[in-house]
């Protein structure tokens, strides 16, 4: 479940008109939600408040061996922050959690261009924007501070740092990004292990398909790339990915495909990322490493439900909407046919008649109508997907390597939204790994080996609640 | 003092063995190391010992696996040559020895598993919010042979036996080995960094890593210490006379050295010293005390805790605890260092000035180089109330007169109860604390002990200090009964302290008390050097 301030955070992002998709850092978002999804892993209630527009504030308590909470509070200087933003009582659960995101700069592009002058007219007198956050722990004492600045329709600079009164971790980060002409850039630096680091992305261009299976072009392209270097260790870091998002053109239905190599330590890794359905996702992930020989398998997949006193008329709904769907260019001149079919019912039409209405439809279902046609497929497919009320979402994870279950549940409960997560290990070693990485000290690695020691299949278990006005 | 190099160790396969089960649990005990931690390796293994934990906090969780010992080979016999002995050197220790160890043409190889992407290593710990999100960075785990051929070692290292650990300090280091790593690019670096912290490693980490095992062997039971180095024979908890020898042994050994035992051991059964030494020499040896005339020595020593030792027996008190009074006759036996007048002796008024005198100008006389040169003194004028207790002198004038009488007169002290247990223990304190030394010296050693009531010896150190303290607690304590004497201070008299502080006499009895007696050079016929005065 995404964390209120970063709800607000994305908010901001599209109120100031940036799309963080073209950020290299989430090249692979679409099949991490799916697969890596974070687990809870501890009791943690968190209610957020807006006193104005421009002002919101988060309190959060956590109960994991101890409790502690934080305090945060997030000002913004974007207007209409309000129309943005929405509480948890009418978010749409489809908002609130990290799902399968159909990445499309370009489409977005072409559907924008109606309105290109309203956007034209915002790059032309473009005020500077900027987000303010801190957040500080109790007890731990640490302080959380981000700022985030626009001073350009193409620049964005976000300062994060961080810093404790008992333990020597202070820390700074620096990015600064760019995006114009397809192109984003990043610049990092990061105090901790002085690391540096540059990203970037392309968009490419590609022009209208030569092949005329799909008349309607909705695939995009992106190359990026990264380079690491902590100056302190000289510990250095590289990766270079390539995204494809297209659409089946048939069904309208998205899926992500993406290849992602690191070339100083030979891993490998292709996502395939489907929605197959208005209410499942489907993705697979196969990590090999060219040096070890290492190979590994991930599923991850997502089910979309509706609450048990709609279901019914929901699922009538989904009925129809999926028969709507499921129309294909072809089929379309079925469906064309289908009212004159049960005309002819009523008042059946001569052979001749119903002859020359064909070949009309024929003549005159040109190539711009069927790109409309295919547009308006996936876009209702969009929309709806967007605007059908969920309830609750289950999510499915599994690795062979591991050998690890994680399933999440996120739903909608009387205005709250509640995330439960546990994860099941059946390999000792990677669940140590894990309680450690959790854990981040050495009392509780004793204590994980303890409870390996006692059961075989040590459960993780978490729950986090959230409300927000 | 003897003991045996066992070589029958060394000359079998199973040396190898222990060697590389010992080195696998002691890497593995310090699991989340850096490389740095083979340093100790090497350093353990040259000097045959059983390496302790030696935790670095170094918190990188480089190492993916154990760290495996797969091959040790000691083809020769480690070499151990004592240079030099010394018994009774320094005030603090009991035996100095001087010794080299050399190791020459062996190996071992690790193998372990390393993390190759240190970047990932490094952001582990780093908090979600300020950590970027890197694209394709996981772990690439490969595996890591290492081979340490050909080490040489040779060292000298001092080895100080004290009461209760042994410290060890290496002198000259010189260690020598080839370096083999299956990843040729790391092999520099970390050949580099061995060598770097193998200084490191001789000054600093293994003396601590002896020192505190040791320590802890000499502490707690005996039983496992003697497991481990096999040939070594424990000395018996209990005070009950026991027989640790077997004829075998008794056949190795010295007859002379056998001898001597056997007299300190029938002395220790009859409380007799005579058999001990000659009854008319203070030392069999010239120029050596030794501890059983300990107590003639300190008993001709001029002191006020001897004159009046008389005194030091405890009054029949009837409202006096039982507690209380146990402690005070642990006191009364073991405080004959302290220069101080009895507090019975006090409060009967029972000293005599004149005695009092003859002590201090005979200590002084002692003390001082200068034949010429008078004591100073200070003035104590009686009536007056003063909180301050100090020895009660005359008057100065007075006093230089009679000195020149007292030289010639000096008080007698043979006639005193010299406290008995005192001496006994101490003599078998020597012994006793070289077998343990044995425990964790290096190499396996045989040696032999006589029955020795451990608990008495060991009990005693602590007795002394507690009977200290006690004694002054009570002195001060009773500063009521002192109020009647009162001093006035003489700059003139008194300047061999700042005037405002107390004078503490600091004799030979309270300067080389602690634990050893230093003043081996010293001919009974000649007089002491001069014991400082502290303030």
């Amino acid at each position: 479940m995404l964390d209120f301030m970063d709800y607000v955070q994305r908010a901001f992002e599209r109120g100031s008109g940036w799309n963080r998709e073209n950020s290299y850092e989430n090249i692979t978002a679409t099949s991490d939600s799916l697969i890596n999804f974070a687990v809870p892993t501890s009791f943690k209630f968190q209610t957020a408040d807006r006193p104005s527009n421009n002002m919101f504030n988060t309190m959060e308590i956590t109960a994991h061996k101890r409790i502690s909470g934080s305090i945060a509070y997030l000002y913004t200087d974007v207007d209409g922050m309000n129309e943005l933003l929405e509480g948890s009582q009418t978010r749409t659960l489809q908002e609130a959690t990290e799902t399968y995101r159909h990445i499309q700069p370009h489409f977005l592009k072409q559907q924008s261009q109606p309105q290109s002058a309203l956007q034209l007219r915002r790059y032309n007198r473009f005020k500077p924007k900027s987000l303010y956050y801190g957040r500080m722990f109790y007890p731990s004492s640490i302080l959380e501070a981000m700022i985030v600045k626009r001073w350009s329709p193409y620049h964005q600079l976000t300062v994060k740092s961080l810093s404790s009164i008992n333990s020597p971790l202070n820390v700074i980060l620096v990015n600064w990004q760019r995006y114009r002409d397809d192109n984003f850039q990043e610049v990092t630096f990061s105090s901790e292990g002085a690391l540096c680091g540059y990203r970037f992305l392309h968009n490419v261009v590609s022009s209208p398909s030569k092949f005329n299976n799909s008349l309607y072009n909705n695939s995009s392209l992106a190359v990026g790339g990264e380079i690491w270097l902590g100056l302190s260790t000289l510990t250095p870091g590289c990766s270079t990915s390539l995204r494809y998002c297209t659409h089946a053109a048939t069904t309208g239905r998205p899926l992500t495909l993406t290849f992602s190599w690191n070339p100083l330590f030979g891993h490998i890794s292709s996502t395939y990322s489907a929605k197959t359905s208005m209410n499942s996702t489907f993705s697979a992930k196969y990590d090999f490493n060219l040096y070890s020989t290492d190979s590994n398998l991930s599923f991850g997949c997502e089910f979309w439900r509706k609450s048990f006193r709609t279901g019914e008329d929901g699922s009538v709904v989904e009925d129809e909407k999926t028969s709507t769907d499921a129309v294909h260019p072809s089929a379309f001149l079925d469906m064309e046919k289908l009212p004159h079919a049960t005309n002819e019912g009523h008042a059946p039409i001569p052979e001749q008649q119903q002859r020359l209405l064909d070949d009309v439809t024929h003549t005159f279902s040109s190539s711009l109508e069927k790109i409309d046609k295919e547009k308006a497929i996936i876009d209702e497919f969009e929309t709806s997907f967007n605007t059908e009320p969920f309830s609750n979402v289950w999510k499915l994870a599994t690795s062979l390597r591991d050998k690890n279950l994680r399933i999440l549940w996120e739903g909608k409960f009387k205005g709250f939204l509640l995330s439960a997560g546990t994860e099941v290990f059946l390999t000792r070693e990677y669940m140590n790994s894990v309680l450690q990485s959790i854990n981040q000290d050495e009392s509780a690695k004793v204590a994980a080996q303890e409870t390996s020691a006692g059961s075989s299949t040590p459960i993780n278990f978490g729950l986090t609640i959230q409300y927000s006005s | 003092m003897s003991f045996r190099f066992n070589e029958d160790v060394f000359r079998d396969n199973s040396f190898n063995q222990k060697i590389q089960e010992k080195l696998t649990s002691a890497l593995n005990k310090a699991f989340r190391e850096d490389t740095s931690s083979q340093t100790t390796t090497t350093a353990d293994i040259n000097n045959g010992s059983v390496s302790g934990a030696v935790t670095h906090s170094d918190k990188s969780d480089i190492l993916k696996s154990r760290i495996n010992v797969k091959k040790t080979d000691f083809p020769t016999i480690p070499k151990f040559e004592i240079l030099d002995l010394d018994i009774n050197t320094q005030p603090r220790s009991l035996v100095k020895g001087i010794c080299k160890i050399i190791v020459k043409d062996a190996m071992v190889q690790l193998n372990t598993v390393i993390e190759s992407n240190l970047l990932l290593v490094n952001m582990k710990h780093s908090p979600s919010f300020i950590k970027p999100k890197l694209i394709e960075n996981n772990s690439l785990e490969i595996p890591i042979v290492m081979t340490f051929k050909n080490i040489s070692l040779e060292a000298i290292s001092n080895i100080f036996v004290k009461n209760n650990s042994i410290s060890i300090s290496f002198n000259d280091v010189n260690l020598d080995f080839d370096f083999d790593c299956s990843i040729k690019i790391l092999q520099k670096t970390i050949e580099k960094r061995l060598k770097d912290s193998m200084h490191m490693v001789f000054k600093d980490v293994l003396p601590t890593v002896l020192f505190n095992m040791s320590q802890s062997w000499f502490t707690s039971n005996h039983d496992t210490a003697s497991g481990n180095t096999g040939g070594v024979l424990a000395a018996p908890q209990s005070a009950s006379p026991k027989t640790v020898f077997d004829e075998v042994d008794l056949q190795e050994l010295s007859p002379k050295n056998m001898l001597r035992l056997s007299t300190i051991v029938s002395s220790r059964h009859t409380l007799s010293l005579h058999g001990t030494s000659d009854l008319n020499s203070m030392a069999s040896i010239p120029g050596c005390l030794e501890k059983q005339n300990l107590y003639r020595f300190i008993s001709r020593m001029p002191s006020l805790s001897n004159y009046y030792s008389a005194y030091r027996r405890k009054e029949a008190t009837p409202n006096a605890n039982g507690e209380n009074s146990s402690q005070q006759n642990e006191a009364f036996q073991y405080s004959h260092d302290d220069n101080c007048l009895p507090e019975r002796v006090l409060r009967e008024k029972q000293y005599d000035l004149n005695q009092i005198l003859d002590i201090q100008n005979k200590l002084y006389e002692r003390s001082t180089v200068d034949e010429n040169e008078k004591p100073r003194r200070r003035v104590i004028k009686l009536g007056k109330k003063h909180k301050k207790k100090t020895e009660s002198s005359q008057n100065p004038m007075v006093k230089s007169a009679s000195e020149s009488q007292n030289r010639q007169t000096t008080p007698t002290f043979e006639q005193i109860n010299f406290p008995k247990t005192a001496g006994a223990p101490e003599v078998c304190s020597t012994p006793k604390c070289e077998v343990n030394a044995v425990h964790s010296a290096p190499a396996q050693v045989d040696y032999f002990s006589h029955d020795i009531p451990e608990i008495a010896e060991k009990s005693f150190n602590d007795k002394i200090t507690v009977a200290r303290d006690e004694l002054n607690k009570r002195l001060s304590s009773k500063h009521a009964d002192f109020n009647d004497i009162s001093l006035t201070r003489n700059a003139r008299i008194n300047s061999i302290g700042s005037p405002p502080k107390r004078i503490s006499f600091v004799g030979i009895n309270n300067y080389y008390n602690s634990n050893g007696w230093k003043w081996g050079n010293e001919d009974h016929t000649t007089v002491l050097p001069p014991p400082p005065y502290k303030v």
